[in-house]
């Protein structure tokens, strides 16, 4: 555990030193959100239905512009092979990068979420629906994105390919979540989507640091 | 505990091209196998594969008759394998990289004698809550090297130490090198610089693979 501690530790530190890359996911989000009203028209009630489709599509937009940089600088500087070198599963050290990347970037995003949502003038009803499924979509975005990640290390325009192999997988979260936003704001039972976004957080958060961790040995192999 | 790494039959490819074939090695503790030849004649694939973190394509490397595959984490343990790559976190001061290493090797907390003591070795204490993008290149390779005394390993795994490093960093190499042998410790060393040691030093020349 203290090595996990120490790889998440080490991580917070990188991204407070180097906050550019964080805050241009922040802003990007702010930004990509803001131009909806501006290009469809301020009709309250086109805003309203169209809210919660449009948070998370910029938030998934926003999410892959960050993930190609999850391993890159460990891969370029050595440090991943000496992460395989510690006596300690490669899955939690994983893991605890895919969680750092979540708090620096999914969270941030959860935050700021209800009052973007405000701007759209989303309905009342529906802004704890929107976190709960913020809560369970991001971190669910972290970790299959780590596999991507750690799919195009080494590739050229990795940035572009990342978000070409995990966007198409990360579309039920999507389908759930907006589902379950709609839903609350008509008053209709969102448990069940709230219960797969839950079912896919579980899934993920087993099979992906898995299938990163094989993909970051064979890479260095 | 006397120890014994060697390598029998082993086939060495990178990129499709074979670099080796039949490549035997043997080294006991207390002494120190120097790779020697070309660049691009299969040193650092050869020494990657000696960590663990390649495969041979055929072939096995054993510690006293174990297949280090067998019981990768075991083989992990017992080694410290500092390659080409730096693994330095600009970032971060040098103390910070120690400390990073130090615990994500060991779990420990409080080894800050050790820490301290491997910063001065390398005359790197002045500089230490610097960050360590200041570093120029010989430091960076010392602050590479200083991780040798953090972990205590029997198998020292070292790419081109010798790259960079000035008189006095040299000496302090070859210091660690004749302690860590003296105390049974293996090193297996890539380099293109005569390094002076005082233990048994066995020579595998590179070049020659191909032809063997």
């Amino acid at each position: 555990m203290k090595k996990f501690l120490a790889l998440v530790q080490r991580d917070l530190i990188l991204v407070y030193r180097s906050a550019n890359d964080a805050w241009v996911v922040l802003f990007f989000f702010v930004i990509a959100v803001t131009l909806f009203p501006l290009g469809i028209g301020p009709d309250p009630g086109v805003l309203q239905q169209l809210s919660g489709g449009i948070i998370w599509i910029c938030a998934l937009l926003s999410a892959m512009l960050s993930l190609d940089g999850v391993f890159q600088s460990d891969f370029d500087d050595g440090s991943l092979d000496q992460m395989i070198l510690t006596s300690y599963p490669l899955e939690l050290l994983v893991l605890g990068k895919c969680f750092v990347h979540w708090l620096t970037t999914g969270f941030p995003i959860l935050l700021i979420s209800p009052v973007l949502a405000t701007m759209l003038n989303m309905n009342l009803d529906s802004y704890s629906t929107l976190l709960i499924t913020m809560l369970l979509g991001t971190p669910t975005i972290s970790l299959m994105g780590g596999v991507g990640a750690a799919l195009v290390l080494g590739s050229r325009r990795s940035g572009v390919l990342v978000s070409l192999i995990i966007l198409p997988l990360i579309i039920p979260i999507l389908i759930f979540s907006v589902a379950a936003i709609n839903a609350s704001g008509e008053g209709v039972e969102i448990s069940s989507a709230v219960k797969l976004l839950g079912a896919l957080l579980i899934i993920s958060s087993v099979f992906c640091p898995w299938a990163t961790a094989a993909t970051l040995r064979h890479l260095t192999n | 505990m006397k120890n014994l790494f060697f390598g029998t039959n082993l086939k060495v490819t990178r990129g499709g091209r074979c670099l080796a074939k039949n490549l035997e090695f043997k080294i006991e503790s207390g002494g120190m196998l120097l790779l020697n030849g070309e660049n691009g004649s299969g040193k650092s694939t050869l020494l990657r594969i000696m960590a663990g973190l390649s495969k041979p394509t055929s072939g096995k490397i054993l510690w006293n008759n174990d297949d280090v595959l067998d019981n990768l984490s075991e083989h992990f343990k017992r080694m410290i394998y500092v390659g080409h790559s730096t693994a330095i976190k600009s970032n971060l001061t040098i103390k910070e990289n120690l400390k990073y290493w130090q615990k994500i090797h060991l779990g420990d907390k409080d080894k800050r004698d050790q820490l301290e003591h491997s910063l001065e070795i390398f005359n790197l204490t002045t500089s230490s809550n610097s960050p360590a993008r200041c570093l120029s290149s010989g430091q960076s390779r010392k602050l590479a090297l200083a991780r040798l005394m953090l972990k205590p390993a029997s198998l020292w795994l070292l790419d081109e130490p010798t790259v960079g490093l000035d008189t006095a960093g040299l000496r302090s190499l070859i210091t660690l090198l004749n302690n860590h042998c003296e105390r049974g410790g293996i090193v297996v060393m890539a380099s293109h610089d005569e390094v002076r040691v005082e233990c048994p030093v066995h020579i595998l020349k590179t070049d020659n693979f191909k032809k063997g």
